[in-house]
Formats: structure tokens, sequence, C-alpha cells
């Protein structure tokens, strides 16, 4: 092969990675994850309120995350919350190159009377991949909002309460409700 | 007649600008292929730390104001049975419900004041009512009456509670306690059912 073609090759070769590695650096600058929730006001009216734990949140989600979809099987999962409506959450994923851990963050909010969790940053060891797993689960946040919202209408269908606000701390995920 | 003008010679060897962008390809695969190696590499090896049990912490605590009984027994007398129904807490988890209730008497219709106090706790995980008094007007016979009608009552209300608590929580809810704190009902929980997915 003459001299032109191999440059030729060296050259597409180089700029092929460096394209590559320029189009993830800015997804991943851009699309790092959302802002975060402005921390919402206990609402007025509000007549009871839940606070959940973050241990129980943390079993909450390992049961449900096996229905997720994921590449892997989930083995585990921990959830801490934070201020500012929003938790952080680590997931361990059994792959076939060993014990893999997905972090990240998400957040709550209520609009009409329904609880609306938001995944805000997914990273993949170090790594931020929230576009990817945006791309690999389209569908991710509006699983995890069906499911808690049937799960939250079928444990207050018998108490007649409306959900009006969330709040959250270092410790507890708040509910707040008033009854109809 | 020979063409008016002649193309220059031009080179038709477009190997290298082809070899160049299947270079580019496989450039832009192994950059991928490299940036995934070094995302699972990072991720590869995670564990989490186990969290240390705590039977003393609730997972979930429900705080239940005055107003909200209030809203409860005002939706329950949706009828015309009693009504100016207010309701308070006092400590050691007692509710106190006064208002006026309607009565029949040899066919005349009265309202007379009524007080019917509870006391609510925890007993071996569950949530137990005890309907501590009861006053209808200022007869005590009506007040003996009214006792032992609704005797059952604080049964029934407990039956009722833990139902709904235990629709909330799950079957495997535990109370751990019921208290007042000024003009709240605090009703602490944990949950004692094993996660088949904590670590």
């Amino acid at each position: 092969m003459s001299t032109d073609r191999w440059l030729g090759l060296l050259i597409g070769l180089l700029a092929g990675m460096f394209l590559c590695c320029a189009v993830t650096g800015l997804t991943l600058a851009l699309g790092g994850g959302s802002p975060v929730v402005p921390s919402a006001q206990i609402p007025p009216g509000a007549t009871l309120d839940v606070a959940v734990d973050e241990a129980y949140l943390g079993r909450t989600l390992a049961q449900n995350a096996r229905g997720y979809p994921s590449p892997w099987p989930v083995v585990g999962g921990r959830m801490d919350a934070r201020p500012g409506n929003q938790a952080t959450f680590d997931v361990l994923l059994d792959s076939p190159a060993g014990r893999m851990k997905v972090t990240g963050r998400v957040s709550f909010a209520v609009a009409r009377g329904k609880l609306v969790i938001h995944i805000a940053e997914v990273k993949l060891g170090a790594i931020p991949v929230t576009p990817l797993a945006s791309v690999f689960a389209p569908n991710l946040d509006a699983q995890i909002n069906a499911k808690a919202n049937q799960q939250l209408q079928e444990r207050t269908a018998g108490a007649g309460v409306t959900l009006l606000g969330v709040t959250t701390d270092e410790q507890f995920l708040r509910l707040y409700f008033t009854g109809q | 007649m020979p063409p008016r003008f002649s193309n220059a010679p031009r080179s038709t060897d477009r190997a290298p600008i082809v070899l160049s962008g299947a270079g580019c390809g496989c450039g832009m695969l192994l950059a991928l292929v490299a940036l995934l190696m070094l995302a699972m590499l990072t991720a590869v090896g995670g564990d989490l730390s186990p969290v240390k049990p705590d039977s003393t912490r609730p997972d979930i605590t429900i705080v239940v104001q005055e107003a909200f009984f209030q809203q409860m027994i005002a939706r329950l007398l949706s009828g015309d049975a009693a009504r100016d129904v207010t309701v308070k807490t006092q400590p050691g988890g007692v509710i106190i419900a006064q208002g006026l209730v309607r009565l029949s008497l040899f066919g005349q219709q009265t309202s007379t004041p009524f007080s019917l106090a509870m006391r609510l706790s925890a007993q071996n995980g569950q949530m137990k009512v005890e309907l501590t008094d009861i006053k209808v007007g200022d007869n005590p016979a009506m007040s003996a009456a009214a006792q032992a009608m609704l005797g059952g009552l604080g049964d029934q209300a407990s039956q009722a509670i833990n139902d709904q608590v235990m629709a909330g929580l799950g079957r495997d809810a535990y109370i751990m306690d019921v208290t007042t704190d000024g003009p709240r009902l605090v009703i602490r929980a944990r949950w004692t059912g094993q996660s088949p997915g904590h670590p």
C-alpha cells in the first residue's frame, strides 16, 4: 500500500477517535444531569404528613428495581434522602464482569395530586451516563412514576386523602396530604 | 473538431479518501469501546456497605393533625346525626370529640351535646383504640345507655384503623408507638418484612 493510503487511514483513524471523544465529552457536559428541583415548602392545607425513612426507600428501591429494564440483574439498592426534593441512589448490577455500581440522583415533585419522580442523573462508576440511560431505557421515568403512584393509590385509597406536596431533608421523604 | 476546453489531468485514485473514511469509522468505534470500557472499569467491583438494622428507628412516621380528624368526621357524618363536631388531641394518645348529637325522644327531635374520649396506643405491633368516656347531655342515664350501645365501638374502630394502617404499610407493618404532640397524633411504624433485594 502506498504512503498516501497509509496516511489517509491514519488521519481517518485519529479524526474518528477525536470526533468520538469530542462528541461524548460534549454530550456528557451538556447532558450530565438535570438541575436540582428547588426545595418545596410545606403546602398550606396539609393535615396529614407521612415521613418515610431513607432506609425504607432503599428497601423499596431494591425490591422494585427488579421490575425495571436493566441489561443485568439488580442485586441491591440503597437511597439517601437529600435536602432539595431529591435523593441519591446506588444500585448494584450483577454484570458478567462482576458487580457493577450505578449511582445517580432522583428528584421529587407533586403535580395534580400525583407524585412525579424524575431520574436527574445516572453514573456508571465515575462516568455520567444520563443521556445513555435515557437511550437504553427511554420510558424508565414513566414506569417508575406509574408504579409509585399505583402503590400510593393502593395504600391511601381507604383513607380518602389527596397528595398535596413533597419535601425531603437529610433523612426523610415527606409526603403531605389533606382529607377529601 | 477538437474540444475547445480540454480537461486538466485529474487523479482518479480515491483510495486514500475511502481509507481515511474507513479509518474514521474504525477510530470512532475504538474510542467508543474504550470509553465504555473505562466507564465499566470504574463501576466494576463496587459494593454497598451493609446498613445496620436499627429496630428503634421507625420506617414511617405518620403525623395526623386535629384538622384531619375534623375532615374525617365531617366526611363520616355527612348525614344529620351530629353537627358542630370538634376534635382535640390530649397527651397520652387521647382524642376527644365533642359536638351536638341529634336525638329523637318521645317523638321530639332534640340536639344534645355529647363528648367522646378515646385513647390510641400500640399493642403487639397493632393499633388499639379504647373508648374511655362517653357523655351525652347532662343525664347520667343517657350517658350510661350510650356507653352500653357504643361499648363495642372501640374494637370496631381498632379493627378499622388497623385495616387502614396495614393497607397503607403492608401486612408486615409493626406499629411501634402512638403518641400525641400538641395538636398532632404521631404514629411510628416499622416494616418487619425482609427485602429480597437488600444486601
